[in-house]
């Protein structure tokens, strides 16, 4: 069945169509929102969440862009809507303790995805939904200050430490791989 | 190593990462959708339920009302005799009663016909032709029709005059002063019992809505405040008012509301949009009614109650939490609006006695926020309005000659 055809079965309301959509998406999305979310169990309510407002919604899929960057749209909008509930805490790290390796960038090539996104997951709330809305999903500065209800230069310092605290965490794990080899 | 090298790496890494689920994640989410869908079918039939009740309820209210007031007592009429006849007996009387006549009290029932005839809708033509002879019969209306009975059953009273109902009913007469005749004087005893009608009210509304959104991010509350103007909007509805006793009624029946309004701003792109949105709601009122008559055909009324809504339905855009416009819908607001608060002063006029004009300034307060739970703001419309209609008034066990 094509992906036209599954859309148009889950705009009907159709169960199998809507089964068969959630088997060929649910992954994808569960990997956007345990980018966000703060813990698995966090990521299925998310999950859960975004494919019952994605089959309610649907109807509203024009077939004017791609499907997928549809979802990934409401799945990311699912995630700060449920985040912002709870209340995005935007702590500071202080910056001089924080080392820019130049090795880093070497590191992360050899972690595996799973790897990477675990490490993003594990950054302070604020740092990991600033750095998954600039890096991943590609908004800019001003949209997420807008998004976040913070200042873009907030948004800005808050990626920048967000990058310094991954780059660290990556060349720790890469020389505690290296020294246990 | 660059900023934008460390963000291409990362990018490219996590672009198409995929998690792993728990095995029993779809069930998970067609029992979600199950149960949202189930709660909301749950909460239609509920109010369907409850609205029956109600009905159900002043039915049976008003009708044991009328078994109450029931006098099983004999009105008699004849000539012969002088023995006063008391008319709020007949103002009494609803459902049953008996006549014992003779032929010389004939133009004594002629003279009452217009009393009764209003009082219980019902011609004494009958009467009159089960009196033979002279002879004294008795004939009894049992709420199927009058019937002849048995004359050995005991009467309270054994005659009466012309004269003697006239003056009697001059008794009961609001304006005294001014009837001359028996009809003027029963029909003023008919304006007295109007609590024994049913009125349909049909009205439209002009409305002004108050919107209030409220959001945890400050800028978007901004943006929504900004961008949403309300329009002047309308409800139109009919209901059935059901009286208790003279002063207090029940009513309910079905209101449409539409609520207007104006969405403009500026999107992502900075290019400048002016929309209209429409919400459309569809309730069943249930509403208390205190009255108070200044005149014969003026009167007050105080009213308050709940509009427990059946349908909502939206239809336009809206501005999201990214600055882009979005339409709205079931995933931007409730499929159920619940309850909300209903007051209002209603003025009515008599314009006949079967028809009234009223105006009704009213206050609706909407309790529930409106807004989805997954969008980042919560939002409630009240309205104020006046209703202008006219009311029909219903007869109840209405019969013709």
């Amino acid at each position: 069945m094509t992906e036209e055809a599954i859309i148009r079965g889950c705009m009907e309301n159709d169960p199998q169509c809507q089964h068969m959509l959630f088997k060929r998406y649910s992954k994808a999305v569960m990997g956007v929102c345990l980018r966000y979310a703060s813990g698995t169990s966090e990521a299925e309510d998310i999950l859960q969440e975004t494919f019952i407002k994605l089959f309610r919604t649907i109807k509203q899929f024009r077939f004017e862009g791609s499907f997928e960057g549809w979802v990934r749209k409401i799945t990311v909008r699912t995630c700060l809507a449920a985040l912002q509930k709870k209340c995005i805490r935007f702590t500071d790290i202080h910056a001089a303790d924080l080392v820019i390796d130049p090795n880093a960038l070497h590191a992360i090539s050899a972690m595996t995805e799973k790897e990477l996104a675990e490490m993003i997951r594990q950054l302070p709330e604020g740092y990991r939904i600033v750095f998954n809305l600039y890096v991943i999903e590609g908004y800019a500065h001003d949209e997420i200050a807008a998004m976040l209800n913070i200042d873009s230069g907030t948004s800005r310092s808050q990626l920048a430490k967000a990058r310094k605290i991954l780059q660290r965490q990556i060349l720790l794990q890469q020389q505690i791989i290296v020294h246990n080899d | 190593m660059t900023d934008n090298e460390f963000d291409d790496l990362v990018r490219k890494k996590l672009e198409q990462y995929e998690g792993d689920l728990p095995a029993d994640m779809w069930q998970r989410i067609t029992s979600g959708n199950q149960k949202r869908r189930g709660t909301y079918v749950w909460y239609r039939y509920l109010t369907a339920f409850l609205l029956l009740l109600f009905l159900v309820g002043v039915y049976e209210f008003s009708t044991y009302q009328n078994k109450e007031a029931t006098v099983d007592k004999f009105v008699s009429v004849d000539s012969s005799t002088e023995k006063p006849f008391d008319t709020t007996e007949i103002a009494s009387v609803k459902s049953e009663e008996v006549i014992v006549a003779t032929q010389d009290s004939l133009k004594s029932v002629e003279s009452t016909r217009k009393l009764y005839k209003q009082k219980f809708q019902q011609s004494l033509y009958s009467r009159q032709k089960v009196v033979q002879n002279n002879e004294r019969i008795i004939v009894e209306h049992s709420g199927e029709g009058w019937i002849q009975r048995d004359a050995s059953r005991p009467t309270i009273a054994d005659s009466l005059s012309a004269d003697t109902i006239k003056a009697q009913a001059q008794k009961t007469t609001v304006n005294a002063s001014t009837t001359t005749d028996t009809e003027n004087d029963a029909d003023s005893v008919v304006k007295n019992e109007e609590h024994d009608k049913i009125s349909l009210q049909l009205f439209v509304s002009p409305d002004i809505p108050f919107s209030t959104i409220h959001s945890s991010n400050s800028s978007y509350e901004k943006l929504l405040n900004d961008a949403i103007s309300m329009k002047l909007s309308y409800t139109i509805g009919a209901s059935i008012d059901i009286p208790v006793n003279k002063r207090i009624s029940l009513s309910s029946g079905i209101q449409y509301s539409r609520i207007n309004e104006k969405i403009s701003g500026k999107d992502s792109l900075a290019s400048s949009y002016h929309l209209s949105n429409h919400f459309s709601f569809l309730n069943v009122p249930l509403i208390v009614s205190y009255k108070t008559r200044w005149t014969n055909s003026f009167q007050t009324s105080l009213k308050a109650g709940i509009l427990v809504n059946i349908s909502a339905n939206y239809k336009g855009k809206m501005p999201d939490a990214f600055g882009a416009l979005a339409d709205i819908g079931h995933d931007t607001y409730v499929r159920n609006t619940g309850v909300s608060v209903y007051t209002a002063v209603n003025f009515s006029k008599s314009i006949s006695h079967k028809l009234d004009v009223f105006a009704e300034p009213y206050f609706r307060f909407q309790a529930k926020n409106i807004a989805n739970n997954l969008q980042p703001f919560t939002r409630k419309i009240q309205t104020a309005g006046v209703a202008l209609g006219v009311e029909f008034k219903l007869y109840r066990n209405e019969k013709n000659d």
